[in-house]
């Protein structure tokens, strides 16, 4: 253990950490926002990584796949929103009961289309190798997860807080029956914030299903790591989102490679300590529950 | 005269029916009926798949009938689920009245339903790697297709040793099958000689092994092993050569070349060495055969999990050959079966004491010949089985 070992283990938290963000960012606007739980949020990264992996076969460029999957998931995300979620205004069982539903068509037919095998996504050549970084090599495609996360941070923190849309999404997290009172379209709202939050999870997944790839049950494991990010970090806002994306990483890097044995329980136990001394997360000002 | 017709008709019918049951009873022995439980539906659905078809390939080179006897396969869907393989298993014997239940591709669900088949005297046939299914809940009835739990990591060791590797670290998923492999590796290696520097389990289902594989570079190691399934397979060999770790990687049986693996991982997996117990570029007599009428029925190459179908269908079809059909007696089959002796696609097969198969075993490199992604086969252990010892 020495500094090689911790600049290694830092980068690995923040690739981790940045990856998260990247599909946790979309299930917290939407949680923030509109108090959807989007149980179904994992599905739009696995679906996302399944077409970007079709996209590729087409197009060969694995720039123009991501963004079609990312397109592709925010007009899902869309659909999904405004033509079943809104239906269900304000009834949060309901809405966890019909999103849990989404997971499981989407799970099923992800099996029949692409069947059980497990597949991965190749990095784009440019990026595909290795660089030296403090004695051992580091993954290239890695330093690109860093920093798209952190691009990808730096674009929805303006949108969040120097936009007329992040003004309307801030004052909606804030209180919703005055924000339709000051004219606002809600409706609208609701369904473009839906939609860019889908997109981003599927983006994510053409991201991330390089070095995760992608099988059947990803959408689970990613879901729930989401969540346990959203819940650290406190609804809606971006930079809360970040922050515990990359505590996260960082932790589960550590126990990893510190005191394996810990690794499968530590970011819960992060989890709970959070909820137990800031039920609205670190940075968010209401509380869940 | 109102009721003449329909009395006819009547006498028509019965007699029809007398003359049918008569040359019925003529032609027809009682079928041989067969359980072939696998996952059909879910996540394992698509290797369900291979492993039936080379089941159904071995019962259909008898013409689906031995000894004059039909050869029926009832498909069931275990859904690679304990609960519902022990509820299907129920199904098949009291509903179906089957002779034998050929399948599985986890050992959670052969360890559920062994107790039962065993209890109601079922030959059962299956890919369980636990040890135990032939070890300490052993039965007369219970016979493995594939191999055992810590059979091939020894030969492996050996070979790992002769090659001149002296330190090495072993990687295995944190469950039992992944301690077993790297304990029975490491057992053989030090036993020879060598040195394990670090043992290291990842969960299974682990997505960044990030974390592990900054440890392991820069040790010194002369070999990495793996052993990991699936999904992890796919993340964990990507990764390790995004890494540029360095060391040469092994990885444990079938792992590389089931699932469409070298496909999906392409050049990566190039360099990469795995002990394998069948090899579809085997260019043994009895494999070109197996290959090409797979092929000719399928349309696809055989995988590790067809061949393991193939051999639970020949252990099978060898023993009620051996009886000419007259499977009624399901003692007499199992013996039969464990009897039974098969030059297959990867050699010589048979069983040993506990119905655990001695078999061949292949250490394979997969190589980059002209852009195809080829395995090669470096050496190969004959006669293999649980209590195998390095040469003195």
């Amino acid at each position: 253990v020495n500094l090689n070992f911790w600049i290694i283990q830092i980068l690995n938290a923040l690739s981790l950490g940045t990856l998260l963000f990247l599909v946790a960012a979309g299930l917290s606007m939407i949680f923030g926002l509109m108090r959807i739980v989007n149980v179904a949020h994992g599905s739009f990264y696995m679906l996302g990584a399944y077409i970007a992996l079709e996209a590729l076969r087409v197009v060969h460029n694995q720039l123009v796949a991501a963004l079609i999957a990312g397109i592709t998931m925010g007009v899902l995300g869309a659909l999904l929103q405004s033509t079943l979620i809104a239906r269900l205004k304000n009834d949060s069982l309901r809405q966890i009961l019909l999103t849990f539903g989404f997971l499981l068509v989407v799970g099923d037919f992800a099996l029949i289309v692409w069947h059980g095998t497990s597949a991965i996504l190749p990095p784009p050549p440019e990026l595909a190798g290795s660089v030296r970084i403090a004695g051992t090599s580091y993954p290239v495609y890695r330093l690109f997860v860093i920093v798209a996360g952190v691009l990808l941070a730096a674009v929805l923190d303006w949108l969040e807080s120097r936009t007329r849309i992040g003004a309307m999404v801030r004052a909606g997290v804030d209180d919703l029956e005055m924000l339709s009172c000051m004219g606002i379209n809600v409706r609208r709202l609701f369904v473009a914030v839906f939609a860019l939050g889908t997109a981003i999870a599927g983006l994510g997944g053409a991201i991330g299903g390089v070095f995760l790839g992608v099988h059947p049950g990803v959408d689970l494991e990613i879901g729930i790591l989401a969540f346990v990010v959203v819940i650290v970090g406190g609804l809606g806002n971006v930079r809360g989102t970040l922050v515990a994306s990359l505590l996260i990483g960082l932790i589960d890097n550590l126990s990893k490679a510190l005191v394996p044995e810990i690794s499968m329980f530590a970011i819960y136990l992060l989890m709970v300590v959070v909820i137990l001394v800031r039920p609205a997360g670190l940075f968010g000002r209401r509380s869940l529950v | 005269m109102l009721f003449g017709p329909v009395r006819a008709a009547t006498v028509g019918a019965v007699a029809a029916l007398q003359l049918f049951a008569a040359t019925a009873e003529a032609q027809e022995k009682t079928p041989i009926r067969v359980g072939v439980m696998l996952p059909f539906t879910g996540p394992a659905a698509a290797t369900g798949q291979e492993k039936f078809q080379g089941i159904e390939l071995a019962v259909a080179e008898t013409g689906f009938s031995i000894g004059g006897h039909k050869i029926e396969l009832l498909r069931s869907d275990d859904q690679n689920s304990p609960n519902v393989a022990l509820t299907e298993a129920r199904r098949l014997v009291e509903n179906e009245n089957v002779s034998a239940i050929l399948g599985n591709l986890s050992s959670a669900v052969s360890i559920a339903i062994n107790p039962y088949t065993a209890r109601h005297e079922i030959p059962f046939v299956t890919s369980g790697i636990a040890i135990e299914l032939t070890g300490s809940k052993k039965s007369p009835f219970t016979f493995r297709s594939s191999f055992a739990s810590g059979q091939v990591e020894r030969p492996l060791a050996y070979y790992l040793y002769t090659r001149g590797y002296r330190k090495g670290i072993l990687m295995g998923s944190d469950y039992s099958a992944g301690h077993d492999a790297v304990t029975t590796l490491g057992g053989g290696f030090k036993q020879l000689g060598g040195t394990v520097l670090q043992e290291i389990f990842p969960r299974a289902g682990e997505t960044d092994y990030g974390p592990f594989l900054s440890r392991v570079a820069g040790s010194g190691a002369d070999f990495v092993f793996g052993y990991f399934f699936g999904g992890d397979t796919l993340r964990f060999v990507r990764q390790y050569q995004d890494f540029n770790v360095g060391y040469p990687l092994v990885i444990t049986t079938s792992a590389i070349s089931a699932g469409g693996v070298p496909d999906a991982l392409g050049k990566s997996i190039v360099g990469i060495e795995s002990a394998e117990v069948y090899m579809w570029t085997l260019q043994t007599p009895a494999n070109l055969a197996f290959v090409k009428s797979y092929q000719d029925r399928y349309k696809a190459m055989p995988s590790t999990l067809s061949y393991d179908g193939y051999m639970a269908g020949r252990v099978l079809v060898a023993g009620a050959q051996a009886l000419d059909g007259n499977v009624a007696d399901r003692t007499t089959l199992a013996q039969a079966m464990h009897k039974v002796v098969i030059d297959g696609p990867a050699g010589k097969f048979r069983y040993d004491e506990n119905n655990n198969p001695i078999i061949n075993l292949y250490i394979t490199r997969w190589e980059d010949k002209d852009g195809k992604i080829v395995p090669s086969i470096v050496p190969e252990f004959h006669d293999v089985g649980l209590n195998w010892a390095p040469p003195k």
